[in-house]
């Protein structure tokens, strides 16, 4: 681009970059506005009313421990499978892992309203709609392809001398899984746990079809009352899991830069 | 302190056969390992040396043929019960235990007590010169240290057999002639049977008591260094091992007598029942060259200097020979010479230095 | 003799590897119970769910509204992945060519996106582009008001959320050039510019194929941002299907309305995988 100016590209860039969060940022003069508007207030003005809303009634309440429990069930559920399958995953035929891997990191491509709309029509016969059942299912299904890709990254990262070493030091392929390949993954299998439930604390598509008067996640509460009226609760709402989500996702990344640096070799 | 002396276990290989779909990687290998012997499985990448190897640690599984330690079978048993101490070339320490946990990570499988335990790890410390590294992680030491570390590991539970997969591969030259006298000594000091896994012939040589040379998935030769090196069955192992003179002539009977055919010059051979084409094999320090035709007609050549090196203590000439082909002489640096290159010399050697090769035994029809 | 040796070891080999296979089943069960199930209904649905006496492809094709919607929610999608490409492209290169700590500050501005809620991204907009917003007062001139309730503002929204994904596979690609190949065509005779567009943007095509994919095919599954963000005079195939579903409990409707969005998804997917694999070939085979 234009490259004999060489200033034009880095003040694009950083232009685009601003604008890039700026706009994010804007919540949260919101969220401590004094009044009933979606108004950006100025810092001497804030007050933390709608974040006492937000913690004390009930509607709100309801639905960010409701988020919260779904989360962490879905995040474990993907855990576990995705943490299992990448291990399962390592020693096959390398045409046959490129098919499961595909698989597996599927449910990423397909357009989620498609699959919310499966979803509902699966529950609905079941009776799972509006359960925390269907909702980690759901979620556990969105997860699993970020917990994989993480796990398997870790894997790969993994000396196979180190397995072989172990198994002949005396450790069977169960202690040597425990004590050597587990705790060497464990910071992926930590990464991918926190991206899966970042993925499902956030997930609003799925929610808005699978929720139901008794069982309602915060991003469907946050939902319906920006379509219903201009109360800033949900500006607080936004803001709090804007800063839950970059705290973990930050957590995410230190997990796999620690591994990184701690766990590979220095050569 | 705790000894962590051995008595080495005997290792049988019997018609191994191993081959990954259509791809044989050992074909029917046979080999008679001492108890306490170091021996050297020596040959170029690709030629199974290092499966070989696994497949002694339980690592691998052979299609056919049985491996036997002590004289008891074990190609049932999984690695972890086979008692075999095993080193690699990139150390495989475990990066989230300190040195002790890693060389107490064998004593621990083995159910050992707390106490024997930390007896044992500070022994095999003290074996590598690793005293007051116990509680350093693998990432804080030296290359040379951790390779010394993985010894550590592989020998605290006083396994009866070592392997050691390429173990000096990593380190630079100067640490690598460290380590090699410092493995030679602690094998001494030890008496486990050793089996080392290299493409490095001089490393071979220097540690070895015997050498398993291999090419192409079969042990092409087992001898000691000094055997392989004098009376090398195979031009493979004649030109792993050492540089080399070849004439490619025939031998014939005369009499009980054998004799080589190279152009006009005849040499008799002792100790060849073969007949047929060969090639008579002439190390470097075993010729000699000089500006003028030397009285006896056998063992004489005449030569054309190619090129001439002084390597200090010795010097190296290149020569042609009558057929084309080059070979080799190494003399004394202090023997004087006024070869140049394009000059015509002679070179002779002494009778009992030949030694023929037979031509490609195996693909021999009639034989 | 290898016959023999063969058959023993087929025979000896696959049983750990079938232990193995054993971890696959929770992930297998996910896939089947989440994915496969759901998708085989929708597609079940969409034959046979005959809502208002007709089938759902039948009523699809003979309602030119929905046709509309089909076109319009594709065509949106196309919109904001070349939006995407053209912002995004200039910015993977400035990151190419930036220092090591403006590339850090480049690439973390970039993936916040990435992780942050698709809600809180549009209420931001909803607030700024609220009757009296920031917009407004930036733009006084009324540039800024009546954004609200518009495609261009589902476009922008997309494009806020989707931009990394044009982004990261772009740098990747251009990182993978070979950094010689723009001086050495200019050493050639080729000037700076030329040389750019000859030799450079012709090999990051597969990083534009897979980021144009990756945008285009996310595009067009959002229903909660073009539902805050545009007009329901304007609705796209996620709106729609929504509508269908819960409003109207048209399953057959609904189902054909999602069996189109994952055929076109298939089709654009194939279609531009294809551009880079040919790309990719013929790269290959040149260079050897």
């Amino acid at each position: 681009m234009m490259p004999h100016r060489r200033h034009v590209l880095p003040v694009f860039a950083v232009l685009l970059a601003v604008t890039i969060v700026l706009p994010i940022l804007a919540v949260i003069p919101v969220s401590f506005t004094p009044t009933s508007s979606f108004a950006i207030s100025s810092p001497e003005s804030w007050s933390p009313r709608w974040y006492r809303e937000l913690l004390t009634n009930p509607v709100w309440l309801d639905s960010l421990v409701s988020s919260l429990r779904i989360a962490l069930l879905a995040a474990l559920v993907a855990t576990v499978a995705g943490t299992m399958a990448a291990l399962g995953l390592r020693r096959v035929r390398r045409t046959h892992r490129v098919v499961a891997r595909a698989l597996v990191t599927l449910p990423l491509l397909i357009p989620l309203v498609v699959l919310a709309v499966g979803l509902y029509a699966m529950l609905i016969r079941t009776q799972l709609v509006g359960t925390t059942a269907g909702f980690v299912l759901a979620h556990a299904l969105l997860g699993l392809p970020l917990a994989f890709i993480t796990v398997s990254a870790s894997l790969d990262a993994l000396d196979d001398n180190l397995e072989q070493a172990s198994r002949g030091l005396g450790a069977g392929p169960v202690t040597t899984m425990r004590l050597i390949v587990l705790p060497l993954v464990a910071p992926g299998v930590i990464a991918g746990a926190l991206f899966a439930f970042v993925v499902s604390f956030n997930e609003v598509v799925i929610a808005g079809f699978l929720g139901s008067p008794y069982l309602r996640t915060l991003p469907i509460e946050m939902y319906s009352s920006m379509t219903r009226s201009t109360d800033p609760t949900v500006a607080a709402a936004a803001t709090f899991v804007a800063a839950l989500t970059v705290i973990t996702a930050a957590f995410a990344l230190a997990a796999m830069s620690w591994r990184r640096r701690h766990l590979t070799r220095k050569d | 302190m705790q000894d962590l002396a051995q008595r080495g276990a005997s290792i049988d290989l019997d018609g191994v056969h191993l081959s990954y779909g259509d791809t044989a990687v050992l074909r029917d290998i046979d080999l008679r390992i001492k108890g306490g012997e170091f021996m050297t499985l020596l040959g170029p990448s690709g030629s199974g040396k290092s499966t070989l190897l696994n497949l002694m640690g339980g690592f691998a599984r052979a299609n056919a043929g049985e491996v036997r330690v002590n004289g008891a079978q074990i190609d049932h048993l999984p690695p972890n019960r086979r008692d075999m101490g095993m080193v690699y070339q990139n150390y495989a320490l475990f990066p989230h235990m300190t040195i002790a946990d890693n060389i107490a990570y064998p004593l621990k499988r083995r159910k050992m007590s707390k106490s024997d335990r930390a007896a044992l790890v500070r022994a095999a410390l003290a074996m590598v010169d690793l005293h007051g590294f116990a509680d350093r992680r693998p990432s804080q030491l030296s290359g040379g240290q951790q390779q010394r570390v993985a010894v550590a590991r592989a020998i605290v539970f006083r396994p009866q057999i070592l392997l050691m997969d390429e173990p000096l591969g990593a380190l630079d030259k100067r640490l690598r002639d460290e380590m090699q006298s410092e493995l030679r000594q602690l094998h001494e000091e030890v008496g486990s049977t050793v089996v080392f896994v290299t493409h490095d012939q001089e490393e071979a040589m220097v540690m070895s008591d015997r050498i398993a040379v291999m090419n192409g998935g079969r042990v092409e030769q087992v001898g000691t260094p000094h055997e392989l090196y004098s009376r090398p069955r195979t031009t493979f192992v004649a030109t792993f091992l050492g540089e080399s003179t070849m004439l490619r002539g025939t031998v014939h009977a005369v009499g009980g007598q054998s004799i080589f055919h190279y152009r006009d010059t005849r040499v008799p051979v002792d100790g060849h029942d073969v007949t047929g084409s060969g090639t008579l094999l002439l190390r470097p320090e075993q010729i000699e060259l000089s500006e003028d035709k030397p009285l006896r007609s056998t063992n004489v050549l005449e030569v054309r200097i190619e090129n001439v090196e002084s390597l200090g203590p010795t010097r190296r000439t290149k020569v042609t020979l009558p057929d084309g082909a080059s070979g080799i002489v190494r003399e004394p640096g202090s023997k004087t010479s006024r070869l140049r290159p394009g000059d015509t010399a002679w070179m002779s050697w002494q009778v009992g230095a030949s030694w023929v090769v037979p031509e490609a035994q195996e693909e021999c029809p009639h034989e | 003799m290898g016959s023999a040796v063969l058959s023993g070891a087929q025979r000896r080999r696959p049983r750990r590897i079938q232990g193995e296979l054993a971890l696959l089943a929770p992930a297998a069960l996910l896939l089947a119970v989440g994915l496969a199930i759901p998708l085989g209904l929708s597609v079940w649905l969409s034959v046979v769910d005959t809502t208002g006496g007709v089938n759902g492809y039948v009523w699809l094709f003979s309602n030119p509204v929905y046709l509309e919607i089909t076109l319009r929610t594709f065509s949106t999608a196309a919109l904001t992945a070349l939006v995407c490409l053209a912002l995004g492209y200039p910015y993977a290169y400035a990151m190419l060519t930036a220092g090591p700590k403006m590339r850090v500050f480049l690439l973390g501005c970039v993936v916040l996106p990435l992780m942050i809620s698709v809600l809180v991204i549009a209420f931001a907009w909803l607030v700024i582009l609220q009757p009296g917003g920031l917009a407004s007062k930036l733009f006084p001139l009324g540039l800024g008001d009546g954004l609200l309730g518009t495609l261009p503002a589902v476009v922008l929204g997309l494009t806020h959320i989707l931009i990394p994904y044009m982004i990261l596979p772009l740098y990747t690609t251009m990182r993978s050039v070979d950094p010689k190949l723009v001086p050495a065509a200019m050493g050639l005779g080729a000037t700076r510019t030329r040389a750019f567009w000859t030799v450079f943007v012709p090999l990051t095509i597969p990083g534009i194929a897979s980021g144009v994919v990756f945008v285009f095919v996310f595009s067009l599954g959002f229903y909660v941002l073009p539902q805050l963000l545009g007009s329901p005079r304007q609705a796209l195939i996620g709106q729609t299907i929504h509508t269908q579903v819960n409003d109207l409990l048209a399953w057959g409707r609904a189902g054909a309305l999602a069996v189109v969005l994952i055929l076109g998804t298939a089709a654009v997917f194939a279609l531009l995988t294809g551009v880079v694999r040919i790309v990719g070939a013929n790269r290959r085979g040149g260079r050897s």
